[in-house]
């Protein structure tokens, strides 16, 4: 509640994303962590509180006044005397549960003579107050960057999505939302696209995988694993699933190998993306996304030696209910981790994630994310040519 | 006719014909084509007679030209 009262005002929002520390607490503003100078010429920290006023819906109206409260001693100049412009009396007096106050204040802002909205209100305060504090100690700042937990039960992540606040795109961004995600396989390209797809506010995203995560998916994945997590030799799905619940809360990690037997766990999914190299398996999903109507991305690279320099392609197929007639001639069902003498499993760290990049970027556009004029379902990046060559237009 | 020049994996061949199916183009990657019988490549190729990056489906024919470079790579590692 909370949170969407800040996003749905600029004003607050434009606190927050100047990296204030923000909270409502019962009808009150507080901005905390404001540094000020005490009567002992010392730096300490303080809260400005600020009654909120009516809100309609949930818009809140500009400030009513121009007074504020303050949690701590009482500010001063650098030389221990209280900062006059800004006294107004000095009582203890609880404006709300939870909410003690200590000071009052009164100023006026000049020449206005009232405050535009709360960030005019809070950061000409905090600039009265913190002012003298910083010729003592010139990095003292209000602006801590602390990151808010998210309070807001709707929201997947664990904490808010800034950067979409940040550059004004949320409501591209919610075209993601609420939907069930699957990515089967995560080794190379696969822990890409979960890297990428945890910072989407989709609803659910389940991962499959039955294997172990060892010294070399080590250097196949985002990140940078701990030489104490490669000994305990955790499973691929519990490896990652740990890791990107910290910041997503929707990932269900399951440390199976999906096939035949139990594919029918995908039948919920809004989309999946097939990241294995279990051929067998993934004609017998295959099958069943078709005949599910579930919209699916297969991605696959090729990569050989030429001399001693590397070449090759990365291939991402893209399939819906609409456009599902193409992809026998692209996607390949070979058991691809198997090695012989011809084939070597060559992947790299940067071509696993440029694959699932590319992967990331087409199902974005299936979400109307970004524009889309070509509208291939199959697309290859060519190393040695730097070039991408699409085909299957719809 | 005179003989045309062509990359296929970074590797320069020279051809004595125009016209290549699929089938042929992976032939001249691989003499013998590795991996299984039933593995799928993917062939595209650039600075062809349409210049821009071209996919070659299984089945299709291409005119190729000098300078023209392909790349055929089975696409099953992830």
């Amino acid at each position: 509640m909370s949170q969407q009262l800040i996003n749905r005002s600029a004003d607050l929002k434009q606190l927050r994303e100047d990296d204030y520390d923000i909270e409502i607490r019962r009808g009150h503003l507080l901005l905390k962590s404001v540094p000020y100078v005490n009567s002992k010429r010392e730096v300490r920290k303080g809260i400005l509180v600020v009654p909120l006023g009516d809100v309609s819906g949930d818009v809140i109206h500009p400030p009513s006044d121009h007074t504020a409260f303050f949690i701590g001693g009482h500010p001063c100049n650098a030389d221990g005397s209280e900062i006059t412009k800004i006294k107004h009396s000095s009582e203890t007096k609880e404006l709300a549960k939870g909410v003690v106050v200590n000071h009052m204040f009164s100023a006026k802002p000049k020449p206005e003579g009232k405050y535009r909205d709360y960030h005019h209100k809070m950061t000409t305060y905090v600039a009265l107050i913190s002012g003298p504090a910083r010729t003592i100690e010139p990095s003292a700042t209000a602006q801590t960057c602390v990151v808010a937990e998210s309070t807001d039960e709707e929201s997947p992540f664990c904490y808010p999505d800034s950067a979409s606040t940040r550059s004004g795109i949320e409501a591209v961004t919610a075209k993601v939302e609420g939907k069930k995600i699957a990515i089967v396989g995560v080794g190379g390209t696969g822990s890409y696209v979960l890297d990428l797809i945890a910072k989407t506010p989709v609803q659910e995203i389940h991962i499959y995988d039955g294997d172990a995560f060892a010294n070399h998916n080590a250097f196949r994945s985002p990140g940078a694993a701990a030489l104490e997590e490669l000994k305990q030799r955790p499973l691929k799905a519990k490896y990652f699933g740990d890791r990107y619940l910290k910041m997503h809360r929707g990932v269900h990690a399951h440390d199976d190998y999906l096939d035949e037997d139990n594919v029918e766990a995908l039948r919920g999914m809004d989309f999946v993306f097939l990241c294995l190299d279990r051929g067998a398996d993934k004609r017998a999903i295959l099958n069943r996304l078709l005949e599910w109507g579930i919209p699916f991305i297969d991605v696959g690279m090729g990569v050989d030696t030429v001399g001693d320099m590397l070449r090759g392609k990365l291939r991402v197929t893209t399939v819906t209910p609409q456009k599902n007639d193409h992809w026998p001639k692209s996607i390949p069902f070979s058991e691809g981790a198997v090695e012989n003498d011809y084939s070597r499993n060559i992947q790299i760290a940067e071509l696993n994630a440029l694959n699932a990049a590319l992967a990331v970027i087409k199902w974005k556009k299936l979400c109307g994310f970004y524009v889309d004029l070509e509208k291939e379902h199959l697309s290859m990046y060519i190393i040695d040519g730097n070039g991408i060559a699409n085909g299957d237009l719809a | 006719m005179k003989d045309i020049t062509i990359v296929v994996n970074a590797t320069p061949k020279t051809v004595p014909k125009e016209d290549f199916t699929f089938d042929e183009i992976v032939k001249l990657a691989y003499e013998t084509p590795p991996y299984g019988e039933n593995t799928l490549f993917a062939v595209s190729y650039r600075k062809g007679h349409g210049h821009k990056d071209t996919i070659l489906d299984p089945g299709e024919s291409v005119k190729v030209k000098d300078g023209m470079i392909f790349d055929v790579t089975a696409t099953d590692k992830s």
